[in-house]
């Protein structure tokens, strides 16, 4: 049974591997003729990719700011809350990657916008997977501390505290 | 016949003044290189809005509307509960509204990087 798990899966693997279309990179041509409008275009989404990580960490700062007092406070109220503890040390350690990714993503995406891309086209493309791999992190960052967030709201409701 | 090190220290003797002003500017450039490099590595930088060609992104900058912190002492009854519920609840509400760190405005597509010829169909694959 196992084995036959395992056959179905490499079979399902491979007929989705060869059901996707190769994704064709620009050729040097394409890349030298587009790159300095595309250098425009993401300078611009750095400024509003600015603008954007200022408001989250703000908001998720007061977060943990209300997370912090929520366990203080049940503390001195003697309700034992590990979990909200150690939900709340999850989102800060996480809060903490999403500031040091979003200080390398933004490091990277300035040396991609300064880059003399007519000059190094291929460079200038594998630097721009490096960003947007580095981007997709932070959007698996800031999912996660979605998911802390109810994760939190959910065990606060379980503590029922109405009935003590 | 003086050394060099006795003229030095009879010159800056007699233009004490001179060398107060040269201590005070080699000190400044020191402080403020400090503080430069400070600014460049604590990321500080990144957030700051007031650099050239951030003009257009200030107004986007929302502050906070939260005109005081939720107390970390008192009591949990169902003010408090309800308050921290409330508080919790907006924050989810503001983040969802906010935009992602998504690839859509940086793919090929968005920045003009694909081959002539090259057709995008519905299910946005590339052919």
């Amino acid at each position: 049974m196992k084995k036959l798990a395992s056959v179905l899966m490499t079979i399902l693997a491979l007929a989705s591997g060869l059901a996707m279309p190769a994704v064709a990179m620009p050729t040097e041509d394409t890349l030298k003729a587009a790159c300095s409008s595309a250098q425009s275009q993401l300078n611009r989404v750095e400024k509003s990719d600015a603008a954007l990580r200022i408001n989250r960490g703000r908001i998720y700062n007061e977060t943990l700011e209300l997370f912090y007092a929520m366990n203080a406070r049940l503390a001195s109220n003697q309700i034992a809350a590990a979990e909200l503890a150690s939900i709340t040390a999850d989102f800060d350690s996480e809060l903490t990657h999403f500031r040091e990714d979003y200080n390398d993503y933004d490091d990277d995406m300035t040396d991609l916008i300064e880059m003399k891309c007519d000059k190094k086209p291929t460079e200038f493309y594998q630097k721009l997977e490096d960003v947007r791999d580095q981007r997709l992190g932070l959007d698996n960052r800031i999912k996660r501390l979605s998911e802390l967030m109810s994760e939190y709201q959910s065990s606060f409701k379980e503590l029922k505290l109405d009935e003590k | 016949m003086k050394s060099k090190l006795a003229k030095a220290k009879e010159f800056w003797q007699s233009h004490q003044f001179a060398l107060f002003v040269i201590a005070c500017i080699a000190f400044a450039i020191l402080m403020t290189s400090a503080s430069l490099w400070l600014y460049r590595q604590s990321g500080a930088m990144k957030l700051d809005m007031s650099r050239p060609g951030y003009e257009k992104v200030r107004k986007k900058v929302e502050k906070s509307q939260d005109d005081e912190s939720y107390p970390s002492s008192g009591k949990i009854d169902k003010k408090a509960e309800d308050d921290f519920n409330k508080r919790l609840k907006k924050y989810q509400d503001d983040l969802g509204k906010m935009g992602t760190f998504d690839n859509s405005s940086i793919s090929d597509e968005t920045l003009n990087l694909k081959n002539p010829g090259e057709v995008t169909v519905d299910s946005g694959e590339t052919q």
